[in-house]
């Protein structure tokens, strides 16, 4: 043991438990099968297959996704249909909070999919999810990208909740978002239910389970802001705000009603 | 098998990849388990890591080692793993049902099951501080080499390190 070492170092030489690991007969058959398929002498078949299935791949990509994010893109344009642009909380509070009670984008809880697809200007692609609708949008905060999706939940043919989810790259500007929105959500909410709005300082060190600030209208409808991180391909961190609207649970039924 | 031998997929009898496999399976597994904290997605991880592994075994260069080469490979396996799973739980599930709710049942089964108390403190820590006190406390790896796994440079390194002892410190004081 180094002399540098605290005293509690050599209690995590061993494993977190007790029973150590061990791969089951499942598994090693498993992976003798994927390493056996690789080794198989199939050189030209294999080539010949993979070769075309790139030069399907590239086809697929030229001639339908890329397409597909243009017009994407165009149905979330937003100037049309995203309530929210960067800098403008705001706009965005707004549209989630009035008269006391929480609504989602400006809409009425209840509406079904096909309303809420045009009021908001959205295509079918928009609707690739059961029970959602998803547009995505992309611009800058303070000079950074940032991506937003929002999300509408349906049950029943009928909203029932949404989201705004924020994607962004670096910290410095996840630090400066939470900020800003932590500004807006003191003047325009009452107070929170659950937590308060220092969490939103703590943006520079969010927890594995990240954290959350919850609001509860007269309706007993709910407003949630969650912060969250995750490590990204290359171990570069991603972070992440959710702001989440959600209707009024129904009466409670009683049996004996 | 030893090390030295690991040459060409081609040369690897099925009997070298079980040893292989259950030579290093714990130490896959548990850096698997530890940045992920699910059983069952370092299961997946393990298997996953050592199929990618036997595949490119002509990228194993001798400099390190073939733990430290395998951990390599579970961390970018993690990595994909964690981004695929973001984006789900993120846009495709609701993430407020599945985790902000009361802790799963899998957490309170294994919560009682760690060897000693000091691994939940560790479970406790941010991942960054996480990850880099396992690899230098559990697997005994120098700072030059948790940076070379890492690809940070060594100074982030040993001030991950030191944030995560004072954290552990102070945690096992309270106690």
């Amino acid at each position: 043991m180094s002399p540098n070492e605290p005293q509690w170092y050599n209690r995590l030489a061993a494993g977190p438990f007790r029973q150590e690991p061990q791969p089951t007969a499942a598994q090693l058959q498993s992976i003798q099968k994927e390493v056996e398929n690789v080794t198989k002498p199939r050189g030209f078949r294999i080539t010949s297959v993979a070769t075309v299935l790139m030069a399907l791949s590239i086809f697929i990509f030229v001639g339908w996704f890329i397409p597909s994010m243009e017009k994407t893109n165009r149905t979330s344009d937003p100037g049309k249909n995203i309530p929210f642009t960067g800098k403008d909380f705001d706009k965005l509070l707004s549209s989630v909070y009035r008269d006391g009670v929480f609504v989602f984008d400006n809409l009425p809880w209840l509406v079904s999919k096909q309303e809420v697809m045009q009021q908001k200007l959205l295509d079918d692609r928009a609707s690739e999810l059961e029970d959602a609708l998803k547009a995505e949008s992309r611009y800058a905060f303070n000079d950074s990208p940032l991506n937003q999706t929002v999300i509408y939940r349906f049950s029943d043919d009928q909203l029932v909740s949404g989201e705004y989810l924020f994607l962004l790259s670096h910290q410095d500007q996840f630090i400066e978002f939470c900020k800003e929105l932590k500004t807006h959500l003191s003047q325009s909410l009452p107070k929170p239910f659950g937590n308060d709005l220092n969490v939103l300082d703590r943006a520079d060190e969010v927890p594995a389970g990240g954290l959350s600030v919850l609001w509860e209208g007269q309706d007993r409808s709910t407003l949630s802001v969650y912060l969250l991180t995750n490590a990204g391909q290359s171990g570069e961190m991603e972070y992440a705000v959710l702001i989440k609207s959600a209707s009024p649970l129904p009466d409670r039924k009683s049996l004996s009603s | 098998m030893e090390e030295d031998s690991l040459k060409h997929l081609s040369q690897v009898g099925k009997f070298e990849i079980e040893h292989l496999v259950r030579k290093y399976w714990k130490d896959v597994w548990n850096y698997s388990y530890v940045l992920t904290q699910k059983h069952d997605i370092a299961d997946d991880i393990a298997q996953e890591t050592f199929i990618r592994a036997f595949r490119s075994l002509d990228s194993f260069r001798s400099e390190s080692t073939v733990k430290t080469w395998l951990l390599k490979i579970a961390r970018n396996a993690t990595i994909n793993y964690k981004r695929s799973a973001f984006f789900r739980k993120m846009v495709l599930m609701d993430y407020v049902q599945n985790n902000f709710s009361s802790p799963s049942a899998e957490k309170n089964y294994f919560d009682g099951r760690f060897a000693d108390r000091i691994w939940e403190l560790v479970m406790r820590l941010p991942l960054k501080q996480r990850e880099v006190l396992l690899l230098n406390a559990h697997y005994q790896m120098s700072l030059a080499d948790i940076a070379d796994l890492l690809v940070l440079p060594e100074g982030t390194v040993k001030s991950r390190l030191h944030r995560a002892r004072m954290k552990l410190d102070e945690w096992l004081k309270e106690e």
